[in-house]
């Protein structure tokens, strides 16, 4: 009773110093030394309650920012970022390749997350770009100063059907897990509905995950030549220590109106055409795997995060020419986020003309053709908060063919917020 | 007459059948440092209270704090205060979250009793802990290599010495391990030019307890907030307890409760 009357009291002091602008915390701790110098509290009584009505004061001060903020901005997240770029781009002359290049680049991305019930969840996003390039969300400073456009990214719906199911529908983030980006850029954002079912195996220790999607990728006047694309992707993540995580996945995707078709948009001309159509199905096979070490031991000193990876495809229908693959490793910091973090990562692809489709391969290397080698070196630091710096530089060439190699130089400066 | 009797025995007979329904359950989730005072009150709470069914895990104090606000636990230990974000989600979810300190952690920095160093500040144990400072030397000591004591990473005394003095940094890599507050104690009694960190409980004369920016560790200097190596430490409910959640923390913060608490080595707020 006498504590939580003098609780009462302190805060009915606390927020008399708040209205007048005193720095409360040291008028409280005056009163409460004062009333444990009397006998009135102990010294543990005076901790307790000084604590206590600290943390009250923190709750009524969030209730009372929560209820004081409209309901609808309540149940919105925004979030968003800005990249400036610079990119030069050396290749070698030849009739149908330009040479040299020099670009300045800008990227902006606007995100919104609404919850619309305790279960569902709605995502918009918009940003830079053009509507015919599936694989960029880069402006390039060009036109005399013309105002750049903006796009829808995505918006899909997130349902949360059980604690262990997820329903997705609309335009959204790519729901496949993949290590590296040689078969999507991760620009790309597939149209349709996906479900992701996850279990825990063991505790901490082993975990499942099944992830299914229905894409749709060309309409066409008629249901039955509608191109599509069916991935089915169940994996594991096991935590083998604290310290020591390994993700393994098998992806099978079926396409469906392909084979036969004409090309698909943004296509780069190297997958092979029988009469203007696509000679080959291509229902492929994709492994991918991580193993991830966090303080390594002997380096952990000066190399907190160390990772290596690789996806590899097979598509089992034409005889040669079709599978493709890309490792590297990765280390330093795990998420570059502030001043002092860095990452340095290195990546080799080869991936064959026939491997995959040529509409969503990463575009910094050859414009995101098939039928490319590559090696990716990338080093990014952190500057300040929500602040980085990264170079990256790629030297691609093309496997079969008359060779074009090209080296890529960028120069990212990205701002969260 | 007769009516009044079977109505009665069919009163007494829905009671009996009833009780076991008021059996109460409470769960009680969190830091690995406020586990053992949980653990040890609940087992003599439940004693004195036999209907009482209190389930105790670990987990981490976010691990606790986010268990009450999702409604899966109804006490959430926590070896630091509720941080902003967790009372936002608190508030979207409907709970309103209160605060109960049980009790404090003192953590004293013990070194072999012929050390000549008295005092320290805590910059300078963090750079010792470190590797920063490798010989007393340094610091004003006798020309003796510093021999670094420290707990496993498990332990709660280890999580609050990196929180409170090393901010985070790692241990240097040639430090002596030990699994408990006693053993650290030994290893430095018998090792001159040792330096360890213990519960103010497991102060002795067999190690000298060094004064930290000033201030001697005592339990009178950690309840005020005086002495630099200290901190409250939570139970968190989700507004004012009700029925056995609120006998437990009762039972904690009473006398018998504090004493409980400094058998455990923590600083006891009584």
């Amino acid at each position: 009773m006498k504590k939580s009357f003098i609780v009462l009291l302190l805060m009915g002091c606390v927020v008399s110093f708040l209205g007048v602008g005193f720095s409360y915390g040291a008028e409280v701790d005056i009163l409460l030394q004062k009333l444990v110098e009397k006998g009135i509290l102990t010294a543990g009584e005076a901790q307790e309650v000084k604590t206590e009505t600290q943390e009250q004061m923190k709750n009524e001060i969030a209730e009372g920012k929560n209820t004081s903020l409209p309901l609808w901005i309540q149940n919105m997240k925004f979030k968003g970022d800005l990249r400036v770029r610079y990119q030069s781009e050396r290749k070698k002359k030849s009739s149908s390749v330009q040479g040299d290049r020099e670009k300045g680049r800008i990227r902006m991305r606007l995100g919104a997350e609404a919850k619309v019930n305790t279960k569902t969840k709605a995502y918009v996003g918009i940003a830079t770009g053009n509507s015919t390039d599936n694989r960029s969300t880069n402006q390039t400073f060009d036109d005399s100063f013309e105002k750049k456009d903006i796009w829808l990214d995505y918006a899909y719906i997130d349902y949360l059907a059980s604690p262990w199911a997820t329903l997705m529908a609309g335009r959204m983030k790519n729901p496949i897990w993949q290590t590296g980006d040689m078969l999507w850029d991760t620009d790309i954002n597939p149209e349709g509905a996906a479900v992701t079912l996850t279990k825990n195996l063991k505790p901490n220790k082993l975990d499942s995950f099944l992830t299914a999607g229905f894409f749709v990728l060309e309409d066409s006047d008629d249901a039955t030549s509608d191109a599509t694309m069916i991935a089915v992707q169940p994996g594991l993540t096991w935590s083998i220590n604290d310290k020591t995580k390994f993700k393994l996945a098998e992806t099978m995707y079926e396409f469906n109106s392909v084979q036969g078709a004409s090309a698909l948009s943004d296509t780069q001309n190297t997958n092979t055409m029988a009469g203007g159509e696509y000679k080959y199905d291509y229902d492929s096979w994709v492994t991918s795997s991580e193993i991830s070490f966090l303080e390594p031991k002997l380096i952990s000193r000066y190399i907190p995060y160390l990772a290596f990876f690789g996806d590899y495809v097979n598509n089992p229908d034409p005889n040669n020419e079709n599978t493709g693959w890309i490792m590297g490793l990765k280390f330093g910091k795990e998420k570059v986020a502030d001043w002092g973090d860095w990452q340095f990562k290195y990546q080799r692809r080869k991936i064959a003309r026939d491997a995959w489709l040529d509409s969503f391969p990463d575009s910094d290397v050859l414009s995101g053709a098939t039928n490319v080698k590559s090696d990716e070196y990338i080093l990014s630091c952190g500057l300040n908060k929500n602040m980085t710096v990264d170079f990256d530089y790629y030297h691609s060439d093309v496997i079969k063919g008359s060779k074009t190699p090209q080296r890529l130089y960028q120069v990212d400066l990205n701002f969260k917020f | 007459m007769k009516t009044l009797s079977i109505l009665v025995i069919f009163l007494i007979q829905t009671i009996s059948l009833t009780l076991p329904c008021f059996a109460q359950k409470v769960v009680v989730e969190g830091s690995t440092t406020v586990l053992p005072i949980a653990q040890r009150a609940a087992e003599v709470y439940m004693q004195s209270e036999p209907q009482a069914d209190i389930s105790v895990r670990g987990g981490g104090s976010g691990v606790g704090i986010a268990s009450l606000i999702d409604g899966t636990c109804d006490i959430a230990d926590s070896s630091r205060p509720i941080k902003d974000t967790e009372l936002d989600k608190a508030v979207a979810n409907g709970k309103s979250i209160k605060a109960h300190v049980i009790a404090m952690d003192g953590i004293a920095i013990i070194v072999h009793p012929s050390n000549n160093v008295n005092a320290l500040s805590k910059r300078q144990v963090k750079d010792i802990y470190t590797g920063k400072i490798s010989n007393w030397s340094q610091i004003g000591g006798g020309d003796q290599k510093a021999v670094v004591v420290s707990r496993d990473t498990s332990s709660g005394t280890f999580e609050a010495f990196m929180t409170l003095v090393l901010d985070g940094q790692k241990v240097r890599p040639d430090a002596i391990m030990q699994a408990s507050n006693q053993a650290i104690a030994s290893t430095v009694a018998r090792t001159p030019g040792a330096i360890g960190y213990v519960g103010l409980g497991f102060l002795s004369s067999q190690v000298k307890a060094l004064d930290i920016d000033g201030v001697s560790p005592s339990k009178e200097t950690v309840l005020t907030g005086k002495y630099a190596i200290g901190r409250p430490l939570f139970m968190y409910t989700n507004g004012a307890p009700q029925g056995l959640a609120k006998g437990l923390i009762d039972f904690i913060k009473s006398e018998q409760g504090q004493k409980l608490v400094d058998e455990e080595g923590f600083v006891a707020l009584k």
